[in-house]
């Protein structure tokens, strides 16, 4: 009997990873990489390759800059200090806009100064590492509600294939020590297993975290509750009319930020990371001090990134006091400490390279069982249509996202600097690449595409390097010299993941197919 | 012949546990879920959150069921009598 629960288990475990194991391995691969999504916005900008030393002078010139930039009608100012993820000062200002369907939205337009001399660098307009971001929460080109509700569904079929196959899998630390090498099918299900024990709490963590920051769509039946507070505050937005009072910077100069940044971080106790300025220009123009970051994980006020604040008015410099989250209850604390996980928001350098690594092995453990299920299921399943096509998407779906992710870099420095509509060519170029990886297979022998596109994609991520020498005034060496770890981590990942996938690619040349 | 047969039973099986598993556990534990935000005696929000946060894993518990029970039968009573409970008493309670 017991032997027949396992029995059911391994069936369910193999289907509910399969039917939607290539959306899984999406969502992974694109939010792994999401763990250094303001890295590869930076690395997506090289005109602000050169902003590396950081002075505090600058940032009273981002003011300025709002102050001649920022039209009139800017509901609020953002600036972002550069820190050891941005390099760059970010000066940003805020319009609202009555959206009929989604209700009030903000219309953030971005600017990235030097952190040294508060020029504005003119970066080049990119979706960046957000466009990955967004990719494995919502997909791409389809309604918001829609794709959270596609990735939500993948999300559970992923945490059902999680959990059952920690039922099935009785020798989980006897096998966690064991690996055959080329030993066919054998060898994939010690990848997949060693993968998928080595980073076990990550995997469920990340997963049921997921399912809990979708919950709102996914469960829409009893989210009322969570909704009453802003649909008040939307309705009342909604009776004003948004009156707005052109800003007066004569009369009400704003006072200089800077020993308001070291009195702010005196009180917290923290580094400083966002100044929130409201107001501008008005009698009652106020800057809240935001820092970078929190270290404890269960009182993380989501929207504003910490647990405190404090609010000075820009007019005169006056302290207007602290904002303190409120306590909360304990389901809350479990909430928050799942979702800042999720989103690695409490991680250093450090720690944020460990979730990296973890969700590297999420990635791979899909990767593999998908393959798995084509050298064992469809053999035995005498299938050669299904075979084929699971084994076309398979080819598609794993090294063609990686190809087009690489494609996707690479047309960010082919693209010209200031063509108008550059944004939509890079992601373009992504989805172009991306449906010729699918094409290829069907027309190449599979074995054959499997070794040609890991090729591709292992030469094109160790070009890298080379291509952001060309284009960029840092390169690999001497981002290393100037202090830009950003820029010298970037160049460097991407080169040892293109060894790796060369090392890959001749692992699967030597391998004998089974056939 | 025969083996045809039993190959459409199989399929059919699965085809009606999935089915099953998929919109009548949704249905269940939505019912749960509801059921547990208004017995918590937490504020509404909290209560709410905590359903929210048992309804993934009741639901993967679902799936369990569903799949690993012999008869179909069963499969239909363990998710189709506590279903009816909840959703009864949620009736009773004043609709959802």
């Amino acid at each position: 009997m017991k032997e027949k629960f396992r029995q059911s288990m391994s069936w369910l475990h193999t289907w509910s990873g399969l039917i939607l194991g290539w959306l899984i391995f999406v969502i992974f691969f694109t939010g792994t990489l999401s763990y250094f999504r303001h890295e590869i916005t930076h690395w997506m900008q090289p005109e602000t390759h050169e902003s590396v030393v950081r002075d505090a002078a600058a940032l009273d010139r981002a003011v300025d800059f709002l102050v001649k930039n920022a039209p009139d009608d800017a509901a609020g100012w953002l600036i972002a200090l550069p820190d050891e993820r941005m390099k760059t000062i970010e000066a940003s200002w805020r319009k609202v806009r009555i959206d009929p369907k989604y209700g009030i939205r903000p219309e953030i337009t971005q600017n990235f100064l030097d952190a040294s001399t508060g020029e504005n660098t003119n970066a080049r307009k990119t979706h960046g590492g957000e466009f990955l971001y967004r990719f494995h929460i919502e997909l791409y080109g389809m309604d918001k509600t829609l794709g959270r509700w596609i990735i939500g569904i993948a999300t559970m079929a992923m945490f059902i294939a999680i959990i059952t196959g920690i039922i099935l899998h009785k020798r989980i630390f006897k096998d966690f020590f064991t690996f055959r090498g080329k030993k066919g099918v054998r060898s994939w299900m010690d990848a997949h297993i060693f993968t998928a024990v080595l980073a076990l709490p990550y995997h469920v963590m990340i997963t049921y975290s997921g399912l809990l920051l979708l919950m709102m769509i996914l469960l829409p039946w009893n989210t009322e509750e969570f909704m009453r507070e802003y649909n008040e505050m939307r309705a009342k937005m909604l009776e004003q009319p948004a009156e707005v009072i052109s800003p007066d910077f004569e009369q009400y100069p704003p006072v200089s930020i800077v020993p308001l940044i070291a009195d702010a971080e005196k009180r917290l106790g923290e580094k400083i990371g966002k100044i929130y300025i409201s107001n501008p220009g008005q009698r009652n123009m106020l800057a809240t001090f935001v820092p970078v970051r929190s270290d404890k994980i269960t009182y993380t006020d989501r929207s504003r990134n910490a647990d405190a604040n404090v609010n000075y008015s820009l007019r005169n410099g006056r302290f207007y006091g602290e904002m303190r989250t409120e306590p909360i209850s304990k389901a809350y604390s479990v909430f928050n400490a799942l979702s800042t996980l999720h989103v690695a928001r409490f991680a250093d350098t450090f720690m944020r390279w460990l979730f990296f690594i973890s969700g590297v092995m999420g990635t791979v453990m899909t990767a593999t069982g998908l393959i798995i299920w084509v050298q064992k299921k469809a053999k035995a399943a005498n299938k050669p249509f299904g075979r084929k096509l699971v084994e076309v998407l398979n080819i598609g779906g794993i090294t063609g996202l990686a190809i087009a992710t690489a494609a996707y870099f690479w047309a960010n420095r082919l693209v010209p600097a200031y063509s108008a509509d550059r944004m939509s060519w890079e992601v373009g170029v992504f989805f172009t690449v991306w449906v010729l990886t699918f094409i290829h297979p069907v027309i190449r022998d599979r074995k054959q595409a499997w070794i040609d596109q890991l090729w591709v994609c292992a030469g094109m991520f160790a070009l890298i390097p080379v291509i952001n020498a060309f284009t960029s005034p840092m390169n690999l060496f001497n981002a290393f010299s100037a202090g830009n770890m950003v820029v010298a981590g970037f160049d460097l990942t991407a080169l040892v993941t293109g060894v790796l996938l060369a090392v890959t690619a001749v692992f699967v040349s030597g391998k004998k197919e089974v056939k | 012949m025969f083996n045809y047969s039993a190959k459409a039973v199989y399929r059919l099986d699965v085809a009606t546990r999935t089915l099953l598993a998929v919109f009548g556990g949704y249905w269940g534990c939505a019912a749960v879920t509801l059921i547990v935000t208004r017995i918590l005696p937490s504020d509404p929000k909290t209560a709410a959150l905590t359903a929210n946060m048992l309804f993934f894993i009741l639901y993967t518990c679902v799936f369990i069921w569903v799949f690993s029970v012999r008869k179909p039968l069963y499969a239909w009573l363990g998710v189709g009598i506590p279903s009816a409970v909840f959703g009864l008493a949620l009736l009773m309670w004043g609709g959802a």
